[in-house]
């Protein structure tokens, strides 16, 4: 097994350095109380707007900023305004939801469970991935606003990154080989989700932690079909997973949702999002479902949708 | 409360500052010790972090858990541009009194044989690594940031830290071992520092 990534001995500053270090800040912070950075010259920044990714985690923390505390209690998450659904918002945003997804994801695990497994693949090959992504920057004193969809092209290699088992994220590990040796009843599954998380701190919820493990798994390249049954039968088993009827990805699609609120970061709603006829998993999205100086409840701040999928043999050859 | 703690480092109250210093000061060093290879400069390091959180101070937002991942943030820019970040605390520098020469001799031979490992290891990620692909090693392994904090600290998406320590964990491991037979031979054994693989002597 390969082990090259020690935890490293940690060493204190040398004797009577770290009072002295103090001493001296104490003293220039005392000496220079007005020289802090103004918000109007800001040349150099610590945190860049982050251009929204498609997993929950940044987006979240870029977007915590603005955000209020925050009840889970349903009611006390205004509704969002009337509109036109479209790729970029979401109307009536907190009050569009139709109670439980487990008898839709337990219908989604059955067609996928369906599907023809990929025959005859190779590691070397690639998963050849078109999609349509739309992302709005997030950060202090940016407007945000979701841009125009952009076609994607991706290959990316079926064996996926070789992370060691038991190595801090190889829990998330896409490759196909990774993921055929995961659990295939759902049961299971939501165990293994469960135990294998990134953190193990206090104050976890183990629900979201095994919803965005879940969905961050399924967002892989090339999926074992009962593997993917088992995922979406153990997201019909975590409680608090809503249906969104009417959710229009970013090709234009009317597609039905599956969301949760995402409970670190008030505020957020990380959603999947299903073809309403062969229920396919088809695309994400992450809308905002509190409005902030610069984010208006029901937008959009991140939106893909997969158009194409196929293994081909080399980087870069199209189906 | 860390509540409580970011909103009074928000405001500049000096006794927090005070506070973050002591409960931190050692993280930024060894981070930049990661970072840099080099203990003197990670001293450095640490005085111009501080000074740096300092100015940036409001950016902090009231809410959140600990200070820590911001800190590291500001420590990896201020390695990324020592020059600027000194240039911009050139006077407090001149008031920084000198490093003391002469060190307690008895705690420095303690610390020898662990040193050469631990200087082995942050060698080898220094030699055979791209600079954000070591932040993102230095903050997701050794400093033990999740993801989500390491995206924080350094300003990127969560999925770039994923494929940058993807990408560092595979050619550290290709590195260390090409580098196995010269390093292990004649090294001491029996240190508690990790080695940079798993002896395998004998083999």
């Amino acid at each position: 097994m390969m082990n090259a990534l020690p935890s490293l001995p940690e060493r204190e500053l040398p004797p009577g350095r770290h009072r002295q270090l103090k001493e001296h800040l104490m003293q220039e912070i005392q000496q220079d109380p007005v020289r802090e950075e103004t918000p109007s010259r800001r040349r150099w920044r610590l945190r860049p707007a982050i251009a929204v990714p498609a997993a929950a985690g940044a987006l979240a923390i870029a977007v915590t900023a603005g955000l209020m505390s925050w009840s889970s209690d349903d009611s006390e998450r205004p509704v969002g305004r009337n509109g036109e659904a479209t790729y970029s918002f979401a109307p009536n945003v907190n009050a569009d939801t139709e109670g439980s997804a487990a008898e839709l994801l337990t219908q989604v695990a059955a067609a996928a469970a369906g599907t023809p497994a990929a025959e005859d693949i190779r590691e070397d090959q690639y998963v050849y991935i078109r999609s349509l992504v739309a992302t709005a920057p997030v950060g202090d004193d940016i407007e945000t606003e979701l841009s125009e969809p952009i076609e994607r092209e991706e290959w990316l290699t079926v064996g996926g990154a070789d992370i060691p088992a038991g190595e801090m994220g190889s829990e998330r590990n896409t490759g196909y080989d990774h993921l055929q040796t995961l659990p295939t009843d759902p049961g299971a599954m939501l165990e293994w989700l469960r135990s294998h998380q990134d953190v193990e701190s206090e104050g976890r919820n183990y629900d979201q932690d095994a919803f965005v493990l879940a969905g961050d798994l399924l967002r892989a390249p090339l999926m074992p079909p009962d593997v993917g049954a088992a995922l979406f039968g153990a997201l019909a088993r975590i409680p608090d997973v809503l249906v969104v009827p009417h959710a229009v990805d970013a090709a234009g699609r009317d597609a039905i949702a599956v969301v949760r609120y995402d409970s670190y970061n008030p505020g957020l709603r990380e959603e999947l999002m299903f073809d309403k006829d062969t229920l396919e998993l088809i695309g994400s999205r992450s809308v905002a479902t509190q409005a902030t100086d610069t984010i208006e409840a029901g937008q959009v701040l991140h939106t893909m949708a997969v158009l194409e999928r196929a293994v081909v043999d080399e980087d870069g050859e199209r189906p | 409360m860390e509540t409580t703690l970011r909103a009074r480092i928000r405001d500049g109250d000096e006794d927090a500052f005070g506070r973050l210093f002591d409960a931190y000061a050692r993280s930024v060093y060894n981070h930049a010790f990661r970072l840099t290879g080099d203990w003197s400069t990670a001293e450095d390091i640490v005085s111009l972090t501080f000074l740096e959180a300092w100015r940036l101070r409001r950016r902090v937002d009231a809410e959140g858990g600990s200070l820590r991942p911001w800190l590291l943030g500001i420590a990896t820019n201020t390695v990324r541009n020592t020059r600027r970040a000194a240039r911009r605390h050139a006077a407090a520098l001149t008031r920084l009194p000198p490093a003391e020469a002469v060190r307690d001799f008895a705690d420095e031979v303690a610390g020898r044989v662990d040193d050469a490992e631990l200087l082995a290891v942050v060698r080898l990620a220094l030699d055979s690594l791209r600079r954000n692909e070591r932040e993102v090693l230095a903050l997701c392994v050794w400093a033990e940031l999740d993801y989500a904090a390491a995206a924080q600290a350094l300003g990127i998406p969560v999925g770039t830290v994923r494929s940058r320590l993807s990408r560092a964990r595979k050619k550290l491991a290709a590195a260390a071992r090409n580098l196995e037979p010269r390093h292990r031979s004649g090294q001491v054994r029996d240190s508690r520092a990790p080695a940079v693989r798993p002896a395998q002597e004998g083999k």
